[in-house]
């Protein structure tokens, strides 16, 4: 029985499957509270999921989002630390230089792969390293805490628009942007274009460097949105504590069907991946699974993803050059 | 019928490190004709075509000429495009991810310098495109990849004409079409030239130049040897221009063939083959014929361990065997020469001396397990005096070699194995006619040294010069077997074309 549905629709059906097996498991899962909690717990990887659609979409990858998170992190819990009362610590204020840092450490990325032509996986490797070098340097570990940080955000953080909290707003609004960036703009299609062939895509004029300079510029945006969504989360800034972040985002992306080489996937499917790894890892706490399973289950998780999509590749690929036999 | 002149290659030369690839090359392209552009391989066809593409910049004192007026060169493929022209390479630069409305309209979106995406509007676009190249059938929101070759291939031209084209370049249009194929494309570039576009070719394929085409450019290492009518040339005298000298394909004296090397009973395998028997004897060249998609490659790579088939049996030299890899298919002295060299049969980024010994590592170590160079260079030597094979260095990448030389390595690659038996899929596809002649020579060498060889062929002058036995395979069976004195092309098309 070969259903020809997109893979965004069987990752729901997976997704609700799962979710519903837990449900039955435990009665709070399907609580509004942990329901929740849970989309507002993965609004950070989801934000920057969207980010690594764009990169993944070019064939890239970018390992540094973690570094780049930490930073911005740093950046404003210091700003708001030192500017104290004064009316420049408001959220626009602080929103924008989420966004502006974020933007640079991006292009400092997108200069490296797409100026330089340093394969994205050894250039983010590198400002992985630069970038939490440079930070642990300004900070020297050091941490924002709850009490030194401005009334505004804590109002922030507890804020919610008729019952949902701020922080799955943002996320979704991000959302729709990036749907309509991808399916709706040129920029979008020459990202897709790229990731399908990126010899043809010189060849009819595309500038190729520039747009993947974009692109890394816009993951560097969405970092640092989801490093202001992050502290409106735990009103405290933690150096420390984005290590691994890379790891969950990068794996929620590849579950939701962006393929390795690029060209291939929806930010839809990086949603739906990131909510089935935050719903596999929800499961797993309320089932009183230890800890250290935790890591084992979603690594598997991710590689069952990828290695499905691709057989799934070779399937349809061998499909494509069948010899019509006569009977 | 406007005989103006529409482009003018004015004293074009490029320069790479080492070679010259184009040479004051100067004539002339006129509106509404077709034009083929012929020569060997290096020859500088591919060269000249980047160049109108405005993806290679020539050397300074070059000029185009449209219009009356001359550019040095195309800043880039936008500037190539406003003036006109488009330029369809072998692989047709499309997007398999994206739709086939996204492809053709893909570039005048960007030309217009849109900045969101009306799919409305493109689908329109694209569906109109299509119409003027006689296609209504195809749905423009499936993914490209999904259609054949033919048909990615009509996409390639919808969206030029989309551009307003007035010089459409393709480059070995027919290399992967089908005969009813080819005659389509025909047929449409004929209406294109009816509406006043010039179309420009390469081909290799002098049958199909000397059907289509009213101009003959021919190039040799570089030069223009000159610009001829179609009428004023015989194919006999445009190969002697390609190539300089007189080339005859060389008929396989009848010689007796040997003993049977390999006994195919009724090998089947479900959508690829149905019921394949044969016999491949010493000495013999056994040729498998018939239109691209017939599995003629798919038996090859059967036999070589590559596509196991579901049923029957193989015999080699008497004794049943199962040939379950190639690596098993080479302990029996069986080797492929694959269709696809530079997928299949080289490592591009490699030297030519690692390309060689790659098949015989074993027999290069020494006692303690390494690998000796020098034995290594022997070998490499022994292949490249063997099969002339023309490169200034054995650590030369192989990648820069032309296409002949690249066979000739695939080639001693395998024959380094010392097989008796050589499969050998589309010898000389994309090879010049030089080279050509010098692989058919060698192939009939190892046959006279005992190898059987099995060729696949698309190329009937090729098959007729160098079998001694046809098969004709269409749609995964064999409908004909013909021995080489009663083979004729007609004979031979007529079964590929028709069981009856």
């Amino acid at each position: 029985m070969k259903i020809r549905l997109p893979k965004e629709t069987w990752l729901l059906i997976i997704l609700a499957i799962v979710a519903v097996l837990i449900g039955i498991r435990s009665s709070i899962f399907f609580s509004a509270e942990n329901l929740l909690d849970l989309i507002k717990g993965s609004t950070v990887i989801g934000i920057c999921a969207l980010g690594m659609t764009f990169v993944a979409m070019t064939g890239g990858i970018d390992i540094s989002v973690s570094a780049v998170i930490a930073g911005v992190a740093s950046i404003i819990g210091n700003y708001m630390f030192r500017s104290g009362n004064s009316f420049f610590n408001n959220v626009i204020i602080v929103f924008i230089i989420s966004a502006i840092s974020g933007a640079v450490f991006g292009a400092i990325n997108g200069i490296l792969i797409g100026k330089l032509k340093i394969p994205s996986i050894v250039a983010t490797l590198g400002t992985l390293a630069i970038f939490k070098g440079v930070l642990f340097l300004i900070t020297k570990g050091y941490w924002v805490n709850r009490a030194d940080l401005p009334e505004w955000l804590k109002s922030l953080s507890l804020l919610t628009v008729f019952g949902i909290p701020i922080q799955i707003v943002i996320f979704f609004i991000l959302i729709i942007i990036c749907w309509l960036i991808m399916k709706y703009t040129t920029f979008g299609r020459i990202v897709y274009a790229i990731g399908g062939n990126s010899v043809s895509a010189i060849r009819i004029g595309i500038n190729v460097d520039r747009v993947i300079l974009y692109v890394y510029i816009l993951m560097g945006i969405l970092s640092g949105i989801a490093a202001f969504v992050h502290t409106t989360i735990m009103v405290g800034v933690d150096p420390n504590s984005f290590t691994g972040f890379e790891f969950k985002v990068i794996g929620a992306v590849f579950i939701g069907g962006v393929a390795i080489t690029g060209g291939r996937g929806s930010v839809f499917g990086a949603v739906i991946g990131v909510l089935l790894l935050a719903v596999i890892s929800n499961g797993m706490i309320i089932a009183r699974i230890p800890i250290f399973w935790h890591q084992i289950v979603t690594g598997t998780v991710i590689l069952l993803a990828i290695s499905f999509d691709v057989v799934q590749r070779k399937r349809f690929e061998s499909r494509l050059t069948k010899i019509d036999v006569a009977e | 019928m406007d005989n103006k002149c529409f482009l003018r290659i004015d004293n074009i030369s490029k320069t790479y490190p080492g070679v010259k690839a184009c040479d004051s090359i100067s004539f002339e392209i006129m509106k509404g004709e077709i034009h083929a552009l012929v020569g060997e391989n290096g020859a500088g066809k591919s060269t000249l075509i980047k160049i109108l593409a405005g993806v290679e910049k020539p050397d300074a004192g070059s000029g185009i000429i449209i219009d009356n007026i001359t550019l040095p060169s195309f800043q880039n493929a936008i500037e190539s495009v406003k003036k006109g022209i488009a330029v369809i390479f072998q692989d047709f630069s499309l997007f398999p991810n994206l739709t086939v409305a996204e492809n053709i309209s893909f570039s005048i979106e960007m030309e217009e310098g849109q900045k969101f995406i009306n799919w409305r509007k493109i689908n329109k676009r694209a569906k109109s495109s299509l119409k003027e190249v006689g296609i209504t059938d195809i749905d423009v929101d499936i993914p490209l990849e999904s259609l054949s070759i033919a048909k990615q291939q009509l996409v390639a031209i919808a969206r030029a004409l989309i551009l307003n084209v007035k010089l459409i370049i393709m480059d070995e249009p027919t290399s992967s079409l089908t005969k009813g194929e080819v005659d389509n494309l025909f047929r449409i570039i004929n209406e294109l030239k009816a509406r006043g576009i010039t179309t420009l070719f390469i081909s290799h394929k002098l049958d199909e130049v000397f059907k289509i085409a009213d101009t003959i450019t021919v190039l040799r290492d570089g030069k223009l040897i000159g610009t001829y009518i179609k009428n004023n040339l015989n194919e006999q005298k445009l190969i002697s221009l390609m190539v300089g000298r007189e080339i005859d394909f060389v008929k396989k004296s009848g010689s007796m063939t040997g003993d049977v090397l390999l006994d195919v009973r009724s090998i089947t395998k479900k959508g690829n083959f149905k019921d394949i028997s044969f016999k491949l004897h010493k000495n013999e060249i056994l040729s498998i014929t018939g239109l691209v998609g017939s599995g003629r490659t798919e038996v090859a790579k059967a036999i070589f361990g590559l596509n196991i088939p579901d049923s029957g049996e193989i015999y080699l030299k008497g004794k049943k065997v199962r040939i379950s890899s190639p690596e098993t298919a080479m302990k029996y002295g069986i080797s492929y020469v694959p269709e696809n060299r530079q997928q299949e049969g080289l490592i591009m980024g490699q030297s030519l001396r690692r390309n060689i010994s790659i098949s015989v590592l074993r027999q290069l170590r020494d006692k303690l397990g390494f690998l000796n160079f020098r034995k290594e260079k022997a070998i490499t030597n022994e292949q490249i005096k063997a099969l002339d094979i023309r490169a200034y260095s054995i650590d030369m990448l192989v990648k820069n070699l032309s296409g002949g030389n690249q066979q000739k390595v695939v080639v001693g690659k395998w024959i380094a194995t010392k097989p008796e038996i050589l499969i050998i899929d589309e010898p000389t596809n994309g090879i010049d006619i030089g080279a050509k002649a010098e692989i058919h020579k060698l192939l009939q060498g190892f046959a006279n040294a005992g190898m059987g060889i099995l060729m696949i062929s698309s190329e009937l002058p090729e098959v007729l010069a160098v079998s001694d036995k046809i098969l004709v395979m269409r749609r995964g069976k064999i409908t004909a077997e013909f021995n080489i004195n009663e083979a004729t092309q007609e004979k031979i098309m007529g079964k590929a074309l028709s069981s009856a």
